[in-house]
């Protein structure tokens, strides 16, 4: 073999992190933005799935879907191992949290069935007959939705990205080792200007849940990402904020996330550019536009 | 211990990745997907085709050209990596798929450049390559050569430029034409072809420095 072959052939063997900062797709699979509209049978089977989950809400008021599954702690154990003293909720992508008050606890159990397939990735059903089966629950915008959870919520102007398919979505969790539902938040991702961010509230629903949520930081470090710039900054509200702008080898560049809390809720928003200081910048930008 | 609401969204995998039209196996975890295999569950299999087809896809057929070619390669993937984990539980799934469908779609590339077929970007990039290997000595008469020279790569590619270093691993680890490495980066070809040509001369030296002979 020459040495260049050889070459070639080492290169196949080096640190799979720098492979995945160089990632490629192939072109056909590169993001194709569009957003889906919700249609009529959607809305109703959603209006449904609001009246079972909470006599809070106001069903006028709401309209989207949400998909909902409820695992026992036996389920729990076969996704994995965790072994809930009740049992969790898990929406939709799984990377959700939640808003959820303990007043709906029992009608949430009552929608448990049990699941063939608790990690859903066997799932092939398409968006809209999950709807139909009352499964998906969304918002439109991140305003209806904290209309929905009417607990003094922050809100803004920006309109839904295209890159988000299905609307802000609400969560609930109990927290893995803790009993009862201990949180409920929301998720969206928005366009602004010539930039996206993502928008994650959480409710905790007790005060040991808030220091809970409040321990992040050391959380990011823990994931091992290479590099981790935090900084304490006060909003022109008067928001105390931590940013933590962390490195992101896969898609080469900085994702900056601004945390806070406010009036209980912890709030985060994300913001990912090429550029360490854009990213940055962009974060503080949406801070001071919350109102 | 405590847990809080950070640790349960993993770096990547939830809808801060963009391409979230695609399917849900994008969505997927990799410790759970790995989860799944060391289940023997079948349907990881399709979830990394989601997640990753596209990836290793794009790796077979930039070394072979020939779309058939590399579909076989990942459809090769998928058994191998069943056959793999468990026990292996790859750190970055991703980046180890994609590595494994190299080195298949290089051992088909071997075997067809023997039959005077195959081709694709990869001659392109071994003669390129050889910019920076030189013309000295064989480095594999050494037993230990394969070891010093993954080490010595490792160590190079840490030290560049993340720019650099990510157009030079597309160009000669995904064996992405320079065009596809431009139109990723957004940059010129000649911008692509400078950097590449920089980057290789530093290799070179680097490789000196350490002791094989260019």
């Amino acid at each position: 073999m020459k040495n260049h072959e050889l070459l070639f052939d080492v290169l196949g063997e080096i640190d799979p992190a720098l492979i995945e900062e160089a990632g490629v797709e192939a072109s056909e699979d590169l993001p194709r933005g569009r957003k889906r509209g919700i249609r009529p049978a959607v809305l109703a089977a959603a209006v449904l799935a609001v009246v079972l989950l909470s006599t809070a809400a106001a069903a006028g008021v709401f309209s989207g879907r949400m998909r909902v599954r409820i695992y026992t702690e036996e389920e729990n154990e076969k996704l994995g191992g965790i072994r809930n003293e009740v049992y969790r909720m898990i929406l939709d992508d799984w990377s959700g949290y939640a808003v959820l008050p303990q007043d709906v606890t029992e009608e949430l159990r009552k929608l448990h069935r049990p699941d063939p397939d608790p990690s859903g990735r066997a799932d092939t059903r398409s968006s809209k007959e999950r709807a139909d089966a009352g499964e998906i629950l969304l918002f439109e915008s991140w305003n209806a939705a904290a209309q929905w959870l009417d607990c003094g919520m922050l809100t803004h102007g920006w309109p839904l990205s295209e890159y988000m398919p299905d609307g802000v979505k609400v969560w609930y969790n109990n927290g893995e080792g803790y009993r009862g539902i201990e949180n409920v938040g929301i998720h969206g991702q928005f366009a602004a200007g010539d930039f996206h961010f993502f928008l994650d509230a959480c409710i905790p629903l007790n005060e040991e849940a808030v220091g809970i949520y409040n321990g992040g930081l050391a959380t990011y470090k823990a994931y091992g990402y290479p590099e981790v710039v935090t900084e304490e900054w006060i909003s022109p509200q008067g928001f105390e904020t931590t940013i933590v702008t962390t490195s992101d080898n896969a898609r080469g560049g900085w994702m900056s996330n601004a945390h806070f809390i406010l009036n209980g809720v912890v709030y985060r928003i994300s913001v990912f550019d090429p550029d360490f200081d854009t990213a940055a910048a962009h974060v503080r930008e949406v801070v001071e536009g919350l109102a | 211990m405590e847990r809080t609401i950070l640790e349960k969204i993993p770096p990547g995998t939830d809808e801060r990745d963009e391409r979230t039209d695609r399917g849900e196996g994008l969505f997927a975890e990799d410790a759970e997907i790995l989860d799944r295999f060391f289940a023997r569950d079948e349907g990881a299999i399709g979830i990394c085709r989601d997640k990753y087809g596209g990836r290793c896809r794009a790796v077979a057929e930039n070394i072979l050209g020939s779309p058939e070619d590399a579909e076989e390669c990942v459809s090769d993937t998928w058994l191998r990596a069943w056959r793999a984990i468990p026990p292996q539980r790859p750190r970055f799934l991703g980046a180890w798929l994609a590595a494994v469908t190299r080195r298949l779609a290089l051992d088909r590339y071997k075997a067809e450049t023997a039959e005077k077929r195959g081709g694709g970007e990869i001659r392109l990039c071994l003669d390129e390559l050889a910019d920076a290997a030189g013309d000295g000595d064989p480095w594999n008469t050494e037993e230990d050569a394969r070891e010093r020279l993954r080490d010595v790569l490792n160590r190079f590619l840490a030290g560049e430029r993340p720019e650099a270093r990510r157009i030079f691993l597309r160009r000669y680890w995904y064996a992405c034409s320079v065009a596809e490495c431009a139109r990723r980066e957004g940059k010129s070809e000649a911008a692509v072809k400078m950097s590449l040509s920089r980057t290789k001369k530093r290799l070179r030296a680097f490789l000196e420095k350490e002791g094989f002979s260019v």
